[in-house]
């Protein structure tokens, strides 16, 4: 039985991957994987029931997926109070994300939360229709649309 | 795999690369701040967000509780049967009930801004209130693209409002405009739009003491609250320099949940800083006193009545055990604990004389 200490060590590195890239945040990308994890941890470990979990993989991912949302709402309010006073965003990650990994980059971090959280897992996470849409809580052909929508605005900024 | 496709895998995969890099080992749940998780461990993960966002949630902290007020009293000049101050407060609220529903939760709330949820036995719905110059931030918010489908206006109690559905979601949600000092939202997920709908023609003003008596009974009022505490710490052993009189005063807690969580607290906190001190000090006789008391919490009568209601009681004894353990265990070896550390995840303050933070993580 895999200890939830070999899971962290096994996952954490793609799990704070996962949330860069549909934040481009460094310190809630770290919350938010301290907080999935913590919610595992609470959950399952402490009442020995860690082992019984068909697929950790995916329940990490959908609390992920599920706590980026929750973030970027109020994430998004609170930009929206900076920009009334005056203080720019920060955009020091997205100009770092558009020099190293191409405008493709920045182009996908553009789309709508759920198309950018869609084309994150099918082309990084490499998961099918069926693995995004329980990540995402939706259905198997909103995931397939979400995927769909994107591509097709990617591809009038892709320049091959 | 086509161009487009294979263009996409090579950008995210470098995009990954330049994201900072996780603590190398497991700690255990560090909690910031004074969180009381009490919703940590009920549902699987869902696609609720929290109801309480950046700003409202401070607002909510700095408010004066009603429950900090709500005394069976004096009759007041209205005849109530409440006191004059909770009265006041009732009175500058919405005091909107939900025909059918009851209030099942409570949290703090002033003249200003409060939230409740309501249940039908098979769903709930929170409905909240704010200073009606918050409204154009959160009307921004939920009409965030991406987030919500608009659904259109609506007319909620006679005031125009604009429902609003969380994207890949049954959840709902509707801010009412301000008629007044307050805009009102009504959240909650039914199964569809028209059960979602049919909550519009049940929500009712009350007055005054029809809206006080709705009030679950798990929010403990100051005329209960210092016979609750007592109650509470029936077989805890208190450290040396306990502020029971801090205990009684606070007005930040509003149900018996967190109630049960401010005073096990605010014991816990003087056992760790005894241990802590002599630990630090090389006492180890104070040291083994502090953490047998510490341990003896789980035999505490109000946090075993609280591990039905949320994890505070299983973060409490995961610190408590650790006293005694060596630290918290991480499945792969024990993490030590430090001030920082407890006092984020059980609400102590800030400790004089304390030793700077140390990282947990190795």
């Amino acid at each position: 039985m895999t200890s939830f200490a070999a899971f962290y060590e096994d996952n954490r590195t793609a799990a704070i991957r996962l949330v860069w890239l549909l934040t481009h945040d460094s310190a809630v990308a770290e919350d938010i994987v301290q907080d999935a994890f913590t919610t595992m941890f609470l959950r399952f470990d402490a009442a020995d029931a860690f082992g019984a979990i068909d697929d950790p993989r995916a329940y990490l991912r959908r609390v992920i997926v599920n706590g980026v949302y929750q973030r970027t709402r109020r994430r998004g309010r609170e930009a929206r109070r900076l920009e009334v006073v005056g203080r720019a965003q920060p955009r020091s990650a997205e100009d770092q994300s558009e020099g190293l990994a191409g405008g493709l980059a920045t182009a996908i971090h553009r789309l709508p939360l759920d198309q950018r959280t869609a084309i994150v897992l099918r082309y990084w996470g490499d998961l099918d229709h069926r693995a995004i849409a329980d990540a995402m809580g939706v259905r198997p052909g909103t995931a397939r649309s979400l995927l769909s929508r994107a591509t097709t605005q990617l591809r009038k900024d892709y320049t091959p | 795999m086509n161009d487009l496709e294979t263009a996409i895998r090579d950008a995210l995969t470098v995009d990954a690369a330049l994201a900072p890099e996780a603590p190398r080992a497991w700690v255990g749940p560090v909690l910031r701040g004074a969180v009381v998780p009490r919703r940590l461990g009920g549902a699987p993960p869902s696609r609720r967000r929290p109801f309480v966002i950046a700003g409202a949630a401070a607002a909510l902290a700095a408010a004066a509780s009603i429950v900090g007020v709500l005394v069976v009293g004096d009759g007041s000049r209205h005849g109530s049967a409440y006191a004059a101050e909770v009265v006041a407060v009732a009175e500058a609220n919405e005091r909107v009930l939900i025909r059918g529903w009851s209030v099942t939760r409570a949290d703090e709330f002033s003249a200003d801004v409060g939230e409740m949820t309501f249940s039908d036995g098979n769903h709930e719905v929170d409905l909240r209130w704010g200073p009606a110059t918050d409204y154009p931030d959160f009307l921004a918010d939920r009409s965030h693209p991406g987030d919500t489908d608009q659904l259109g206006p609506v007319t909620v109690l006679g005031r125009p409002g604009h429902l609003f559905r969380y994207v890949n979601s049954q959840e709902y949600t509707t801010l009412v405009e301000p008629d007044g000092p307050h805009y009102l939202e009504l959240r909650g997920a039914l199964g569809s739009e028209a059960a979602y709908r049919d909550l519009y023609g049940r929500l009712h003003t009350v007055g005054v003491d029809t809206w006080l008596d709705a009030m679950p009974a798990s929010v403990v009022t100051p005329g209960s609250r210092t016979a609750a505490i007592d109650q509470m710490l029936v077989g805890i052993p208190l450290p040396a320099g306990f502020d029971r009189a801090a205990l009684d005063a606070s007005t930040s807690v509003n149900d018996r949940y967190q109630l049960g969580a401010k005073v096990t607290g605010a014991v816990a906190c003087g056992w760790f800083d005894q241990w802590f001190t002599a630990t630090e000090l090389g006492d180890s006789a104070a040291a083994q006193a502090a953490s047998a008391a510490l341990v003896s919490s789980h035999d505490w009568p109000i946090l075993r009545e609280m591990t039905a209601a949320g994890e505070w009681p299983r973060v409490f004894w995961m610190y408590a055990d650790a006293t005694a353990g060596g630290g918290v265990s991480s499945g792969a070896g024990l993490v030590p604990l430090n001030r920082a550390n407890v006092a984020g995840s059980l609400g102590c303050p800030a400790s004089a004389g304390s030793p700077a933070p140390t990282p947990t993580v190795p």
